[in-house]
C-alpha cells in the first residue's frame, strides 16, 4: 500500500511527461530532418564553403640575449639584444584559398611582422592549375624554395624549432619572388618524387639588408627535387640569380670592400635530409652560396635531433656558418679597398648550439622554449651587426614562442 | 553478489561491443579492399584518387575524438598535433587541404552510404549493410 502510494505520483508524472512529449517529438523529428538536410548540403563537395577557405597562423615571440651582440635571423641585421624584444619574431599570417574549378585555384597569403611594424606584406599570391598528368603550374608571387622549410618558413607551428637555424636560413635575403614555377609530382613505387623548376625576380629592400641599398635579384632560375620515402625525405636544390644594386652604404663601415652589384652572378646549392618516425626526428641541411666579386661566399649547415615524449618534443641543434672567400677581401697595398674593417664586415665565421623544446598545448597551439649559444667567431664579427668598435666573443639568446594555426 | 557479477559482465560485454575497434568503410559500389598504405596516403592527401581512378571523398572524425586517435595511431602514425602541423605545411603553401570533418559516426555512415567515392572510418560495431568494410587496421 505504501509502495503504491509512492508509485502513483511517479506514474502520473511519467504519464504527463509522455503526453507533453508526444507532439514535441514529431516537431523535433521534423527539425532534425531539416538540420540533416542542411548538414548534407554543407558537406556536399561543391558548396561555397568548400571552394573558399580562410586559414591563419600566428607567432608571438619574445627574445632576449645576455649581451648586445644582436644575434638574429639575418647576417648583419640587428637581432636580439639584452633588451627583451617582442617584435622581431612575432607575426600574423592570413591566407585565402579560392578554388575556381577542381583543378584551378587562387591562393593569397598576407603576413604582418612585428619587425616591420605589422605592415602586411603579400608573401604568396598565385594562380595555380593542376593538370591530369601530375604537372602543376603556378604564376604570381611565390616562395623561393631554397630550403626544406622555405615553403612554410613563417608558419612556426609547422616547425620543430622556435626559429629555423639562422646560420643556414639567413644566407639568402629574399624569401619570395614574382614569377612562375612548374611542379611535377610522381610516384616511384612506394616513394614519391616532386620536381620543381622556378623562374622570376625580386627586390630586397634596403631596410631589410645590411648593405643599405635595394638589391635586385634578376633572372632568378632554379630547380629542386624532393624524394619522400616512408619516414625519409631527401632534397636537393640549385638556384642562380643576377644581382644589381645602387651604391652600397653600410653606415658602420666607412670604406666598403665593394661599391655595388652590376649583374654579378649569385649561385646557391643545398642538400637536405630528414627522418621522422613519429617519435624520433632528425633534420639536416648543407648549403653553399657564391657571389661573383667581393660579396661573401658561404658554406653552412645544421643538424637537429628531436624526440617526442607525449606533448613535448625536446631538440638539440648544431649549426655553423663561414665565408669561403676571405682571401678575396684580404687587404693588400694594391687593393682598391684596403680598409680592414670594411673587408672583415663580410668575413663571417660562427658555430651555434641550440637546445629547446616544443610543447603542444593543444592541437593548434604550441609553446617553444629555446636557448641558443653562438661562438667561435674567429677573426670575424660572427655575421653579427657591427656596433662601432665593440666586438663580442659569443652570445646567448633565450627565446619563448607561442605558435598557433587556425 | 551474483547480480553484481552479471552486471559487471554485461557492462564488460557492452563496452566490448561499443569499442570493438576501428574499421575503414566505403560505399557498397566502392573499392573492395584498400591496403594500409593506400588508406594512409588518402588520409594524408598524398593520393587523391581511389584505385578505380575516381576522386576520393575522404571523411575524418572530429579532432580530439577517441576514434580519430585510434585510427591515426594504427594507420598514419600521427597524433592530432602532428596532423595539424602536417596539414599546415600543405595548407599554407596552397598544396592541399585536410579531409572534411564530420563529428558523428551516424552521419558519416549515411554520407558513405549515399556517396560512391566516399571513404571513412567508424567503429566496427556501427557497421551495417549500407556500407562495406575495406580495411581493418
Amino acid at each position: 500500500m505504501r509502495k503504491a502510494f509512492i508509485m502513483l505520483p511517479l506514474a502520473a508524472a511519467c504519464a504527463s511527461q509522455f503526453v507533453m512529449a508526444a507532439p514535441t517529438d514529431s516537431q523535433r523529428l521534423a527539425q532534425l530532418e531539416q538540420e540533416l538536410a542542411i548538414l548534407k548540403e554543407a558537406s556536399s563537395y561543391d558548396s561555397l564553403s568548400d571552394r573558399m577557405s580562410v586559414n591563419g597562423f600566428f607567432t608571438g615571440q619574445m627574445g632576449v640575449a645576455n649581451n648586445d651582440a644582436g644575434y638574429g635571423n639575418r647576417p648583419g641585421v640587428e637581432g636580439y639584444t639584452s633588451d627583451p624584444d617582442f617584435s622581431q619574431g612575432s607575426k600574423l599570417g592570413l591566407q585565402g584559398t579560392f578554388a575556381l574549378t577542381d583543378q584551378t585555384q587562387i591562393v593569397a597569403q598576407l603576413v604582418s611582422r612585428g619587425a616591420d611594424d605589422w605592415t602586411p606584406e603579400m608573401e604568396w599570391a598565385f594562380l595555380s592549375h593542376e593538370f591530369d598528368n601530375g604537372f602543376t603550374t603556378r604564376i604570381g608571387r611565390l616562395r623561393v624554395p631554397l630550403y626544406m622549410y622555405s615553403d612554410y618558413l613563417e608558419v612556426g607551428y609547422a616547425q620543430p624549432w622556435a626559429n629555423p637555424p639562422a646560420d643556414v636560413y639567413s644566407i639568402v635575403p629574399v624569401s619570395s619572388y614574382d614569377g612562375i614555377d612548374i611542379i611535377y609530382d610522381t610516384d616511384l613505387g612506394d616513394a614519391s618524387l616532386s620536381l620543381q623548376a622556378s623562374y622570376g625576380h625580386d627586390v630586397d629592400d634596403a631596410e631589410d639588408n645590411p648593405l643599405g641599398v635595394d638589391v635586385e635579384f634578376n633572372n632568378t632560375i632554379g630547380m629542386s627535387a624532393t624524394l619522400s620515402y616512408e619516414e625519409w625525405v631527401f632534397r636537393g636544390t640549385y638556384f642562380q640569380s643576377e644581382l644589381k644594386s645602387g651604391k652600397v652604404a653600410i653606415p658602420s663601415v666607412p670604406a666598403q670592400p665593394f661599391e655595388s652589384f652590376n649583374n654579378e652572378k649569385a649561385q646557391f646549392g643545398g642538400v637536405g635530409i630528414s627522418y621522422d618516425n613519429g617519435s624520433f626526428l632528425a633534420i639536416s641541411e648543407y648549403t653553399i652560396s657564391q657571389v661573383e666579386g667581393k660579396y661573401s661566399d658561404t658554406k653552412s649547415g645544421y643538424i637537429t635531433l628531436g624526440y617526442r615524449i607525449d606533448a613535448f618534443t625536446p631538440y638539440v641543434n648544431y649549426s655553423f656558418l663561414e665565408t669561403t672567400d676571405n682571401d678575396e677581401r684580404a687587404p693588400t697595398a694594391a687593393d682598391d679597398y684596403p680598409n680592414l674593417v670594411g673587408s672583415s664586415a663580410f668575413n663571417w665565421e660562427r658555430t651555434t648550439y641550440s637546445v629547446g623544446s616544443r610543447y603542444d598545448i593543444n592541437s593548434n597551439l604550441a609553446l617553444k622554449l629555446d636557448v641558443t649559444y653562438a661562438t667561435d667567431f674567429g677573426d670575424t664579427h660572427g655575421a653579427l651587426p657591427s656596433h662601432g668598435t665593440e666586438t663580442y666573443d659569443d652570445t646567448i639568446v633565450y627565446t619563448v614562442s607561442f605558435d598557433a594555426v587556425f | 553478489m551474483k547480480l553484481l557479477a552479471k552486471v559487471a559482465l554485461t557492462a564488460a560485454l557492452m563496452s566490448g561491443v561499443a569499442q570493438a575497434g576501428v574499421v575503414v568503410i566505403a560505399n557498397p559500389t566502392g573499392p573492395d579492399s584498400l591496403s594500409k598504405a593506400q588508406v594512409s596516403k588518402l588520409y594524408l592527401g598524398k593520393s587523391k584518387k581511389l584505385p578505380n581512378g575516381a576522386k576520393a571523398e575522404v571523411i575524418e572524425q572530429a579532432t580530439g575524438s577517441f576514434i580519430r586517435g585510434e585510427f591515426h595511431a594504427g594507420v598514419t602514425g600521427k597524433s592530432d598535433s602532428q596532423l595539424q602541423a602536417y596539414w599546415s605545411r600543405l595548407v599554407f603553401t596552397g598544396k592541399g587541404k585536410p579531409p572534411k570533418t564530420i563529428g558523428s559516426s551516424a552521419l558519416i555512415k549515411s554520407q558513405v552510404a549515399s556517396r560512391a567515392n566516399a571513404i571513412a572510418y567508424i567503429d566496427s560495431s556501427e557497421v551495417d549493410d549500407s556500407v562495406k568494410v575495406v580495411f581493418t587496421p
